[in-house]
């Protein structure tokens, strides 16, 4: 499985340092972490809250916090990804909490993802039925496919963000396929 | 469905950034995500818009208060410390006590000791003198924290002085004796000519007697005059000694009105010679406790005060010049009180500090688990 599949795309504007001195070599780091991760961060935020509106919301404060902290990384710890992973998933944890203490519940994922009209009827299907699958997933577990397959990160990438060993979280993952899978050959 | 596919259908179903989001986000990011926020209200970042715990935030103002604290209780032990120092010990001494506004205002004024004292004359103002006695003397040990009775109080007192200042330190020793209408006991005066060889150092000793009311401001008024070098208050209960006095004053008096009534009933010559004789003896015993009183009052009225003065060539004159031994002097004063409030500011900061990092350890843990609960439920 390459990591990398997910990694951002699309990422065609040059961030400019406003500093009138040269970059420091965090900013130079953040810089380019903004750079390879910013369509990663919001389609795992996304993934995990179900809510394109709130998901830009804590994409970007995610990236604020990260900003601010950016002299605070310690590579002893984990990759620069995990350690950003981490800022934007307490944000996204948060962000649950406080929709949940206010009683309102998770907005079902905005299915505005149109397929294309040349995609093939089964293509189709087998989306919608994916979809479907997901959405019988638990937080925990939808979080699991949002760092892997949405985010792109490596497995030990994601022990390092939820807080596991490597093992175990590829173990977890891999139950989650299956279950993923089973429902959707159900459906 | 296989598990590639799967895989494949989960990465194609991967949510797209909105491409305005996007460049909101970029423009953001290119100012280095200034607060107020670049994405406008819409998707201004929610920790700006609601309170959120933060330590550093909360810990420059909790810091900053401690240390305030800090300071003020380091300077105002300080200031208690110099207080203290001072307060016996006049301007330049140090090592004396305290006690002086709290005894000279209670005690009464200077004039009224020879009244008391002349009053001891007889039995019969032997309650008077009491009583003038307790007035006298119970402001001050009542002020000084000494138990109500008869006090006996004492004060040696050590003054150094530069060599050039001893003989004005010696004659001011007479002049605070004569401004508080004390008296000198006894004095000696030897040495302490500069200009003499061998005779540069010099010693004073005065053995004065201050009225009680008077000792504490008397004293203070010493201290001034030199270096305390050392400075010893005692005091004495003797009230034991003062109601002896009186009772056997009672008691002799009746036995000598006892023996003044027989005599005046006695018929015989020899009748009379020997009730005389008697009277003679007794009223040599109330004469005698009758002194003994009076020297009991004398001694809680007036207070012996050994004053010694020495001329030391370590103590700084009075002369004004300021050299680079005061410098120094000064400057190790400096930094003694600042290494005592940085000592109580640590004291006082250093728990604050494990306290508020414990306050932020548990914060954190139970933020943590809030957060791993809610992907639970």
């Amino acid at each position: 499985m390459d990591p990398g599949d997910g990694r951002s795309t699309g990422v065609n504007e040059t961030l400019v340092a406003p500093a009138a001195q040269a970059p420091s070599e965090a900013e130079t780091a953040f810089v380019e972490l903004y750079r390879s991760s910013r369509d990663d961060v919001y389609a795992y935020v996304a993934g995990l809250l179900r809510d394109r509106s709130a998901a830009e919301d804590v994409t970007a404060q995610a990236f604020e916090r990260a900003y601010r902290r950016r002299k605070s990384f310690n590579p002893n710890r984990g990759t620069r990804r995990a350690w950003l992973f981490g800022i934007a998933r307490n944000a996204a944890l948060d962000e649950l909490r406080r929709r949940r203490r206010h009683a309102k519940l998770a907005t079902e994922p905005a299915d505005d993802t149109v397929v294309p009209a040349d995609e093939v009827a089964e293509v189709s299907l087998r989306r919608t039925a994916l979809r479907q699958a997901m959405t019988g997933l638990t937080a925990r577990e939808r979080e699991l496919v949002a760092l892997k397959f949405f985010a792109g990160l490596t497995n030990l990438e994601i022990a390092v963000v939820v807080g596991t060993t490597e093992s175990n979280a590829g173990t977890r993952l891999h139950r989650v396929l299956d279950k993923l899978r089973r429902a959707c050959d159900d459906a | 469905m296989t598990l590639e596919e799967l895989e494949r259908e989960l990465r194609a179903d991967r949510p797209q950034v909105d491409p305005d989001f996007a460049r909101k986000l970029d423009d953001w990011a290119a100012a280095g995500f200034s607060r107020g926020g670049q994405l406008g209200p819409q998707h201004a970042p929610r920790a700006q818009r609601r309170w959120t715990f933060q330590p550093t935030r909360w810990l420059a103002p909790a810091g900053g208060l401690a240390a305030l604290i800090a300071l003020v209780v380091g300077v105002s032990s300080l200031q208690n410390g110099n207080q203290d120092d001072a307060g016996g010990g006049g301007g330049r001494g140090g090592e004396a006590l305290a006690i002086e506004d709290e005894a000279a205002p209670a005690s009464p004024p200077a004039e009224s000791v020879p009244e008391a004292a002349d009053s001891a004359g007889g039995p019969a103002t032997a309650e008077s003198l009491s009583h003038d006695a307790r007035r006298v003397t119970g402001g001050a040990a009542t002020g000084s924290g000494i138990p109500h009775g008869k006090q006996a109080q004492n004060v040696d007192l050590a003054l150094a002085t530069a060599p050039e200042d001893f003989r004005d330190t010696a004659d001011g020793v007479l002049d605070v004796v004569d401004d508080h209408s004390g008296f000198v006991l006894r004095s000696s005066v030897s040495g302490g000519d500069p200009s003499v060889e061998g005779a540069r150092q010099g010693r004073a000793n005065f053995e004065i007697r201050v009225p009680a009311g008077q000792l504490q401001p008397a004293i203070a008024a010493l201290s001034d005059l030199g270096h305390v070098v050392s400075r010893t208050d005692g005091t004495k209960d003797i009230t034991s000694r003062f109601n002896d006095a009186k009772r056997r004053i009672a008691t002799y008096t009746q036995a000598r009105d006892r023996l003044l009534r027989r005599l005046e009933d006695a018929t015989t010559e020899t009748e009379q010679d020997a009730i005389r004789a008697q009277l003679r003896i007794v009223e040599a015993q109330l004469a005698e406790a009758q002194d003994d009183l009076g020297n009991a009052q004398q001694r809680v009225q007036l207070v012996p005060v050994s004053v010694t003065v020495s001329s030391d060539s370590s103590v700084s004159g009075s002369d004004g010049d300021w050299g680079l031994g005061d410098a120094l002097d000064d400057a190790g004063r400096v930094l003694t009180v600042a290494g005592g409030v940085l000592l109580i500011s640590a004291a006082v900061l250093l728990p604050l500090a494990l306290l508020a990092a414990v306050a932020w350890l548990i914060a954190d843990r139970a933020r943590h688990r809030a957060r791993e609960r809610t992907l639970d439920a």
